[in-house]
């Protein structure tokens, strides 16, 4: 009895002096919420997007005459553009069908609708400027490795570990380590050093407990570069919105870390 | 040419809806009514998550605390003279031709 009290006794003041075991007992791991900005804005939906339209249109219709001789030079393509504009425009009418102008005598616009092509021409601006598509090739494909799907949205680093779950990448707070620069190196050594981050503060944003640590996680932001796994820690990587973390994650594990994240 | 600028900025009338009808009127003021409780939801919906990501971020701290009193020290000193870096940009309306710099 004496010698188990005495090894007892030992193996506790080991553990004190242990580099990962804090005043409570349970270890701190720092992890970094990493997270791809949204890179285009978002477009009116729904109930906006027909809002706006309707108060658009009620500007429209209560506007001044339009000065055209000011604006375009006669005969041009962009005076060209805006008469096959007007006359969409002529037909949108959203109160009493009775009580719309039977004839818009807008700048005599049936007499230059004879005349125009048929297709409106580009201004010179729009031949030069080519929009790019919202939807990437990325996005047609479902590559959730990619960073440049789901332009729209905010993007979360997650990462398979050794166990098969899908957690964010975390790691140990070794002695005389600040909690930021912990969570820097711990997502340096699991996704490889070629990725530009900024991580914000000093401070965490939020933490998840089990029963052998807490992690705490800093929030970050990927500025350039792509994460490249190291196989000995972690065996597969995605960026997931919001929604997809749900559906990956452990039911535990979402409750700690669902408040932390953006729902854009 | 001065005397029709002169005319589109100084001598115009005020700008008038056309006449609306019982039923016209109604459907506007229902428009707007609908529109108001669209942003309210919004801006509610906005605030309740931003208190959210506050509250995980202070029981964080708490957890923190308790944890390690080094660590929580650190955390809590802050850095002077913070700014956003120059990489991080802002969302544009459409996509740029190179999306990402790898």
């Amino acid at each position: 009895m004496f010698c188990r009290s005495l090894v007892s006794q030992c193996a506790q003041g080991m553990r004190r002096f242990s580099s990962s075991s804090r005043v409570s007992g349970t270890a701190v791991h720092a992890g970094v919420i990493l997270q791809r900005d949204p890179i285009v804005r978002q477009t009116a939906k729904g109930f906006e997007a027909i809002a706006d339209k309707y108060f658009a249109w009620l500007e429209y219709i209560s506007a001044d005459r339009f000065p055209r001789d000011l604006f375009f030079k006669q005969g041009s393509s962009n005076e060209r553009n805006w008469i096959e504009q007007e006359k969409v425009r002529a037909s949108e009418w959203y109160f009493d069908p009775s009580s719309k102008p039977k004839e818009r005598a807008r700048n005599k616009l049936q007499e230059e609708g004879a005349e125009s092509e048929a297709m409106p021409l580009k201004s010179v601006r729009e031949q030069l400027v080519e929009v790019q598509p919202r939807e990437t090739a990325a996005d047609a494909a479902g590559d959730v490795r990619s960073l440049e799907r789901k332009l729209e949205r905010t993007l979360y680093l997650i990462v398979k570990d050794k166990s098969g779950q899908w957690v964010f990448p975390q790691g140990e707070v070794q002695e005389k380590e600040l909690l930021h620069e912990a969570a820097r190196r711990n997502l340096k050594n699991t996704c490889g050093g070629k990725i530009s981050v900024w991580t914000v503060g000093r401070g965490p944003v939020g933490h998840h407990q089990t029963s052998d640590y807490t992690a705490f996680f800093i929030k970050g932001h990927i500025l350039a570069g792509q994460a490249a796994p190291a196989k000995s820690l972690v065996s597969d990587f995605k960026w997931v919105t919001r929604e997809e973390i749900e559906t990956a994650v452990l039911p535990d594990y979402w409750k700690s870390v669902k408040d932390i994240l953006s729902t854009n | 040419r001065y005397e029709l600028m002169k005319n589109i900025l100084f001598y115009r009338d005020p700008r008038s809806l056309p006449e609306l009808s019982n039923d016209d009127l109604e459907r506007h003021l229902t428009i707007l009514r609908a529109q108001n409780i669209y942003k309210k939801t919004t801006s509610n919906q906005r605030t309740a998550e931003r208190n959210r990501k506050f509250a995980a971020m202070a029981s964080a701290y708490e957890a923190l605390e308790k944890a390690d009193p080094r660590l929580y020290e650190e955390a809590c000193k802050q850095e002077s003279n913070i700014t956003f870096p120059r990489q991080m940009r802002v969302p544009t309306d459409t996509p740029p031709i190179k999306i990402w710099d790898y």
